[in-house]
């Protein structure tokens, strides 16, 4: 019983982000064509801040790179499922050895899976920098690479159709479906969490030093958060690609970047509630301020465009300003309840420690 | 010797010379002491063992092998340092928190056997089990940072200044403690403000000035005939109780 209580209680927090997840996609179900689609954009942005999450929040390391993953994600689905006739003509300059990425196709759930294993690579190619660096070397780092990705996407041409848009790729991106991926995205980036890994990186995140005089090896921690953070990412740009149809290279770049950066800030970037909170938080809030701009809420009269960028970034600097730390700080989302038997907890903890329940008294 | 450091030199920046030629050996089971006054160099050595600080000249040897070799980890070699600072991660629970202090060991049962022993140790630690560190009293801290370093089952504790602040029955606490540990046949290397306290449990104390200086080393009674140890003392170490005395 007592293991009961116990798992159902770390369960707590899963399921709650599942719950505003779970709320968001009835919206999305429900509503109209307008916020129809702002409750799907939430959900591709919810996968994102959880993938991202996993490294930050665990890490304490900022990024401003993981963009550069969702834009692998997107690329890598668009080949996948954009019709082999259409891209016959979309790609006729393909070089001579990439040839076969005009006739490869694959259906949409084997296509995102395939992403996040495409944004993965890099992930596994990037991780021996991020893992050797810290604080603002590592947020300049991770600001390279997307602006790498950026370029090399603008400039390849021939392969990625450069500044133009990618177009024709098949909408399979429903509610349910991104929905699905918001509930797995939780149970992935949870478990590492919980995980001996999880927790060593997150030591590291408290006191550097005093985690590795412990014995924990920071930078193999680090890179297998960035690496599970960059297959996460990847299937948010493949959710993102199935949705929109079309896109171009400049959705992935600093707007975007910002934009999830005020999620994971507003929300709390220590924690993966935060993260969600933030994500949905800050997605409600643009929604109200754009219709606040125009003119929905002031009996018709617009207001100046550009007023719903600076109320937010208002919003962002009283967060900061108030809660440096973000809405949710270090914690995660729980049902408020009795407190348990220090005791048993003490018991249970110990016990844990050689992977099984017992008491050790 | 455990632990041996020779005529060790070591700067911070390019004109601090925080160490200036201290020598100090640690023989297995023993308890010695560092004392001096602020800024004599103490907690530097400490972090120079750890190699948190490189040594600018001179050799520290560990069990025979230089700690300043690409190869030496103070971890395979079991040596657990607890920091001025305490260093516990204040975010992550007692519990997690002691579960760290064991991340390296491959023993599981033997670990949750030796997690039940700090339990017992420090019973504050079973009480707050749950809870998030950072929210512990300064001498509730204290307790676990010593708790989370014993589970590396260290062949050499480092302690910085374990009793810094804290109220009087913590201090006894702490004092009992590492003299049950020194019984228990546990290499300690105590650094200590409290000279008194340090002179009466420790089996040596080394006399530290700036910057980084053995004036003296020798148990109370024979630091007692150093004039020069008694006048920066200020006191006569001879007059203090022999080792392993706890109020």
């Amino acid at each position: 019983m007592k293991m009961f209580a116990s798992s159902s209680r770390s369960a707590q927090t899963p399921i709650l982000l599942v719950c505003l997840g779970l709320l968001t996609a009835l919206v999305g179900a429900t509503a109209g064509l307008t916020v129809g689609r702002v409750a799907m954009v939430t959900l591709i942005s919810l996968v994102f801040v959880i993938g991202q999450s996993t490294f930050t929040g665990n890490s304490g390391v900022m990024s401003f790179g993981h963009v550069a993953f969702m834009a692998i994600g997107a690329y890598t689905t668009a080949y996948l499922t954009i019709p082999v006739p259409l891209k016959g003509v979309l790609f006729a300059e393909l070089p001579h050895s990439l040839r076969f990425l005009a006739h490869v196709h694959a259906p949409f759930i084997p296509a995102v899976l395939l992403s996040g294993l495409a944004a993965l690579v890099l992930g596994l190619v990037t991780a021996p920098v991020v893992a050797r660096l810290s604080g603002l070397q590592s947020g300049i780092a991770t600001l390279a690479l997307l602006v790498v990705v950026y370029n090399v996407l603008n400039s390849w041409t021939a392969v990625t159709r450069g500044s133009s848009s990618m177009i024709g790729i098949p909408r399979n991106t429903t509610t349910w479906l991104a929905f699905a991926f918001v509930v797995a995205a939780v149970i992935v980036s949870w478990a590492y969490k919980k995980s001996r890994s999880g927790l060593q990186l997150q030591a590291s995140r408290e006191d550097y030093w005093a985690a590795v005089a412990s014995g924990v090896a920071v930078g193999r921690h680090r890179a297998v958060a960035w690496i599970l953070s960059a297959f996460l990412c990847g299937v948010s740009g493949s959710l993102y690609a199935g949705f929109l149809m079309s896109f171009n290279v400049n959705a992935f770049f600093l707007s975007a970047t910002f934009a999830f950066t005020v999620m994971i800030v507003i929300g709390g970037y220590l924690s993966l509630s935060g993260a969600v909170v933030g994500a949905v938080a800050v997605s409600v809030l643009q929604e109200f301020l754009r219709r606040l701009q125009d003119g929905e809420f002031t009996g018709g009269s617009a207001l100046p465009a550009g007023l719903a960028d600076l109320l937010l970034a208002a919003v962002l600097l009283i967060v900061l300003i108030k809660a440096p730390l973000g809405l949710m700080g270090v914690r995660e989302l729980r049902l408020p309840g009795r407190r348990r038997s220090q005791r048993a907890e003490a018991a249970k903890g110990a016990a844990g420690a050689e992977g099984e329940v017992r008491a050790p008294v | 010797m455990l632990l041996d450091i020779d005529n060790a030199y070591i700067q911070y920046g390019p004109s601090v010379m925080a160490v200036q030629g201290a020598s100090l050996q640690v023989a297995e089971g023993e308890l010695v002491s560092l004392i001096g006054q602020n800024g004599a160099g103490k907690s530097t050595l400490l972090k120079a063992v750890m190699g948190v600080v490189p040594l600018h000249s001179g050799a520290i040897t560990f069990d025979g092998s230089p700690t300043d070799a690409r190869s030496f980890s103070t971890v395979r070699q079991r040596i657990s340092y607890v920091p001025e600072d305490r260093g516990i991660f204040t975010k992550l629970t007692v519990g997690e928190n002691l579960r760290l202090g064991g991340v390296t060991r491959r023993d599981k049962k033997a670990l949750a056997a030796d997690i039940e022993r700090e339990l017992e140790r420090f019973p504050v630690l079973r009480k707050y089990w749950g809870k998030t560190a950072g929210l512990l009293s300064g001498g509730e801290q204290q307790q676990l940072a010593i708790a989370r370093a014993l589970l590396l089952r260290p062949r050499l504790l480092l302690l910085d200044e374990p009793t810094l602040g804290l109220a009087p029955i913590i201090v006894d606490l702490i004092f009992d403690v590492v003299v049950r540990l020194r019984e228990e046949g546990m290499t300690i290397l105590l650094v200590e403000q409290n000279a008194v306290r340090a002179l009466e449990v420790s089996d040596r104390t080394y006399v530290v000035q700036a910057p980084g200086r053995v004036l003296g080393c020798g148990s109370a009674a024979e630091l007692g005939k150093l004039p020069a140890v008694v006048d920066y003392l200020g006191f006569s170490p001879s007059d203090v109780r022999g080792n392993s005395h706890v109020r």
